[in-house]
């Protein structure tokens, strides 16, 4: 059932056939080329968009015959004085009655005192009294004019007077305008007839000239700051911002430490393990799982430093894949001249054969070491420990700031050790003071939230 | 009304064949409403030969009122309009401005130029309304005149007096922006709001085209050079007069022959008028607005060109290309400059001794303003002119400040650039609609085409006015920026929702003049 209908229900004469609906068309994104040479103006957009509405010129139509355009004298009747003025018409059709445009003079309606309202209505206690009743009328007779465009307005108002300002006006207006109106719902009141809409506008009519005043002066104040105090006010809103996600992130780490903790609910039967029995294979499962994740790591250190400085695990682990054969290759050649036929003359293979005390050993510069290397010379200084980027230029600054350099220059065995020392402590200091500082912001945090 | 195409009805567009006039202080720019550009751009001068008129009669005020337009108004014979024939040199005639500041100051040239006009647009001015631009500080007296001249004697069913401003909004689609019409005599700012102008909010200055053309005078008569005007040389040798040479004090004569054909007894009015060309086309290609003001112009960094003049000389021009661009937004340098050196200063140049050296006018908009109200007007630009941000409360409780002491004190600091003008009118405005006008400011007039211009300006403002987001909004079309209140006319005067506004013969006759441009022209 469409309105039509129910306008035929009810009997509702209608002089012109409903007009169809014009569907809307939502506005079309641009796209490609387009829309990039549109983002090319930036913000300074044309004021107008015009959109093509077809890409070709439609064909000229020479069949049809050319449209009769005719120059018609027309009359504008929103005007009073009748002035006929001519434009081209298409048709030969008689001119309409109604000029096109007459419908958009339009003027505000608003309340007109005159002398004896004024006399009667806000003469008697009048707050303003500097202002007359001529003053009065010339103010509503420029709202009028310029549509209350106060600004306009202020910048037209010329009465022989004392000096206006923009909010006096406005104050003058909206004050006369309540009493005229407030005087006119007591009419409407005694005749029995309330309208909701006017009590509504009499209460928004309450103009308040200061805390406009006070308004514009903040605003004032607002648009008049240095350059320097709007970046000083932009970088703390930027650091406020900051301390804000940080705070977010804290709470959110905070949350999943605590689901952590609860979790998981256990939801499997736990009677296995009330026996003894239980606890002991319990115990043996964690152990087990304990361990070979010791060992991984283990392995996993032992792969880096031996493999120097590459981090990619798996890299790691193929490299060791292709080199264990090599190994076990090598190896049975090494140690087989060595242990089968021994050289008693060789004075080298002498001392070695023979058991050093510990003096000696550190005077020859021999040592035993318990991980196993790679065949081959390398360097010592191939062995130093290191860490992942990050933590490593942390170690790298710390170690500047101690004015040490980044590798020691006299890279022997003890220097190496005690350097490994040293970055071992230092990446275990860091470690901490991170861990103390996002405790101290969680304390902090937690406090000022309480 | 289904006739009618689609484009005109999605803007309300009716034409009604009105004529559409711009009157300059430099051209004159005519033509159709609805069209996009003017038919015919003549100069705002005419020329009058003094010696055909000492044959005739004394030449008293025409008498219009015993004259009918359409059937025995005939323009003088002994002047010329129109850039075919005032540029024919003729003996002893004088080129003379019918405008000034854009105010019509000659109404009976006036009238013989807007005939030439209406005929050489074929307009049948009885059935043709009439828009005519006008300056925001347009005399009351000059209102009533136009009025009379377009309903009574040229009989026009319709006249319009539209603000320029608030028609180079329309054309630059605008409807609140701060429009800074850079023209010949006259460079104003004028803050428009919902297409009206403010009036009290208005500024201008007479650094604009002229002040340059002063300068380009200046530099030459500094060079010894003597211009002479394209229309006297025959034949001319190309000769150099680099800077060099203009350093060792080396005199260089142009080699050019005198054209016979010229009649004696030229006068100076339109050899200077002839000269106006040559700065014209210096302002075109040779002078440049600086990015940042010059403080140490030994130390600038400067790009010389030389500029070919008519007699054959060529000219080599370096920091001054750059200075006299600069002095549209410092114009206190020049004007310090004359001071000192008076002999540097011609006669009919831009007028800095009269007055307050072409300082900031306070404008006198509305004649019919009571005393009491300007008194306060003054005291705000006194105000505004001492540097200090001032708070426009608007509470007009400080009525003590007087206007003529302040006045004098800063004297020199009324002399306002570009910049400063605009920030001043910025200042100035209801803090509520500051933003919006920042945001919207359109550059016109032909002067603003001085390359580098609106970079310095956004550059001067931003600087200024941190608070602010400064955008400017330029034509990049020469011609449109140059005819932007025409174009803005045109557009006005086609539209449909235009013709309630038309000032009709029987209005004026009903309602008078004195009423009409107060309610009528907003």
């Amino acid at each position: 059932m469409s309105s039509h209908d129910i306008l035929d229900v009810f009997n509702v004469q209608r002089s012109e056939p409903p007009k169809k609906k014009k569907k809307i068309e939502p506005k079309k994104q641009l796209s490609g080329i387009n829309r990039e040479l549109y983002q090319l103006l930036g913000e300074n957009t044309p004021a107008l968009h015009l959109k093509p509405t077809s890409k070709f010129r439609k064909r000229l139509d020479t069949n049809s015959k050319a449209a009769a355009w005719r120059w018609v004298k027309f009359k504008n009747n929103s005007r009073d004085d009748g002035l006929q003025l001519s434009h081209w018409m298409k048709g030969i059709g008689p001119s309409p009655e109604k000029y096109q445009f007459e419908q958009y003079n339009q003027k505000l309606k608003l309340p007109d005192p005159d002398d004896v309202t004024y006399e009667r209505l806000i003469k008697e206690n009048d707050e303003e009294n500097d202002w007359t009743c001529e003053e009065t009328k010339y103010l509503f007779k420029m709202c009028k004019l310029y549509d209350l465009r106060w600004i306009i307005i202020n910048d037209r108002y010329n009465y022989q007077g004392p000096a206006r300002s923009l909010e006096d006006l406005k104050q003058r207006f909206y004050s006369v305008c309540q009493k005229i109106l407030i005087d006119e719902n007591k009419i409407l009141k005694e005749a029995g007839i309330l309208d909701e809409n006017k009590t509504k506008l009499i209460d928004a009519l309450n103009f308040d000239k200061s805390k406009e005043i006070d308004r514009k002066k903040y605003l004032e104040r607002l648009l008049g700051r240095s350059p320097a105090e709007i970046a000083e006010e932009e970088s703390l809103v930027i650091e406020a911002r900051r301390f804000e996600q940080a705070a977010q992130k804290m709470l959110a780490e905070r949350a999943a430490l605590l689901h952590l903790l609860d979790s998981p609910a256990s939801t499997a039967n736990i009677s296995q393990y009330s026996n003894s029995q239980g606890l002991a294979q319990l115990y043996n499962s964690l152990m087990f799982t304990d361990k070979s994740k010791k060992r991984k790591q283990e392995q996993d250190t032992a792969v880096t430093s031996s493999a120097g400085m590459a981090t990619d695990s798996k890299k790691l682990n193929k490299k060791q894949q292709q080199q264990q054969p090599q190994q076990s290759q090598q190896q049975p050649e090494i140690i087989s001249p060595q242990q089968t036929t021994p050289q008693p003359e060789n004075p080298v293979a002498q001392l070695l054969s023979k058991k050093l005390t510990a003096q000696e050993e550190a005077a020859y510069g021999l040592s035993y070491h318990a991980e196993r290397l790679q065949p081959g010379v390398h360097l010592r200084s191939s062995k130093i420990a290191s860490y992942k980027p990050s933590v490593q230029t942390k170690v790298n600054s710390t170690l500047n700031e101690l004015g040490i350099p980044n590798r020691p220059a006299m890279i022997s065995k003890k220097i190496v050790e005690r350097f490994d020392i040293l970055t071992d402590a230092i990446t275990t200091l860091l470690e901490t003071k991170k861990q103390i500082d996002s405790i101290e912001t969680e304390q902090n945090l937690v406090w000022n939230s309480q | 009304m289904s006739a009618t195409t689609n484009a005109p009805q999605v803007y309300g567009g009716d034409e009604v064949g009105a004529v559409v006039l711009d009157a300059g202080s430099f051209s004159t720019r005519a033509g159709y409403a609805g069209e996009d550009s003017p038919r015919y751009v003549i100069p705002s001068y005419y020329g009058y030969n003094e010696q055909k008129k000492g044959d005739l009669v004394e030449d008293t005020a025409l008498d219009y009122a015993s004259i009918t337009y359409k059937t025995n108004y005939k323009r003088r014979e002994y002047t010329y309009f129109g850039d075919e024939s005032i540029h024919v040199p003729r003996s002893q005639t004088q080129i003379k401005p019918i405008i000034h500041d854009e105010i019509i100051e000659d109404w009976d040239a006036a009238i013989e130029m807007f005939d030439y006009l209406f005929n050489n647009l074929n307009a049948d001015i009885e059935e043709q309304p009439v828009f005519m631009t006008e300056p925001v500080w347009n005399t009351k007296v000059n209102k009533l005149k136009s009025l009379e001249v377009f309903l009574e004697f040229f009989k026009t069913p319709g006249f319009y007096l539209g603000k320029a401003p608030s028609c180079t909004a329309f054309a630059a689609g605008r409807p609140n922006s701060l429009i800074v019409d850079i023209g010949h005599n006259v460079t104003s700012v004028t803050p428009v709001l919902d297409g009206m102008c403010l009036s009290k909010n208005t500024m201008k200055t007479h650094y604009g085209g002229g002040f340059l053309d002063a300068q380009l005078r200046c530099s030459f008569m500094q060079r010894g050079i003597d211009l002479i005007p394209r229309f006297q040389i025959n034949s001319r040798t190309f000769t150099k007069y680099s800077l060099e040479q203009l350093q060792a004090k080396q005199k260089v004569e142009p080699q050019f022959q005198t054209s016979s054909l010229v009649p004696e007894n030229i006068t100076e009015s339109f050899k200077e008028f002839e000269n106006q060309r040559i700065y014209n086309e210096m302002k075109e290609s040779l002078i440049v607005v600086p990015e940042t003001p010059i403080s140490d112009s030994s130390k600038f960094d400067y790009q010389s060109r030389y500029f070919e003049l008519p007699n054959g000389l060529q000219v080599e021009f370096g920091d001054e290309r750059y200075n006299i661009a600069n002095s549209l937004f410092e114009p206190t340098n020049f004007i310090n400059f004359w001071k000192k050196h008076p002999e540097y200063h011609h006669d009919d140049d831009f007028d800095w001794s009269t007055g307050e050296n072409g300082e900031l006018d306070e404008l006198d908009i509305n004649n019919d303003y009571v005393p009491l109200k300007r008194g306060k007007k003054k005291e705000d630009t006194a105000e505004y002119s001492e540097g200090g941000p001032v708070a426009s409360d608007g509470t007009g409780t400080n009525n003590n400040n007087k206007p003529s002491n302040s006045s004098a004190a800063s004297k020199n600091a009324k002399v306002a650039g570009l910049s400063s003008l605009i920030n001043k009118t910025i200042s100035a405005l209801d803090v509520d609609i500051r933003q919006q006008v920042a945001h919207n400011i359109v550059v016109t007039g032909a002067t603003s085409l001085v390359p580098g211009l609106t970079d310095r300006l956004f550059k001067d403002l931003g600087d200024t006015n941190p608070g602010l987001k400064i955008r400017i909004h330029a034509s990049g079309n020469t011609s449109e920026r140059k005819y932007q209140n025409w174009i803005g006319g045109s557009i006005l005067s086609s539209l449909g929702i235009f013709h309630q506004l038309w000032v009709s013969k029987q209005e004026y006759e009903e309602v008078g003049g004195e009423r009409l441009i107060t309610e009528r022209f907003r």
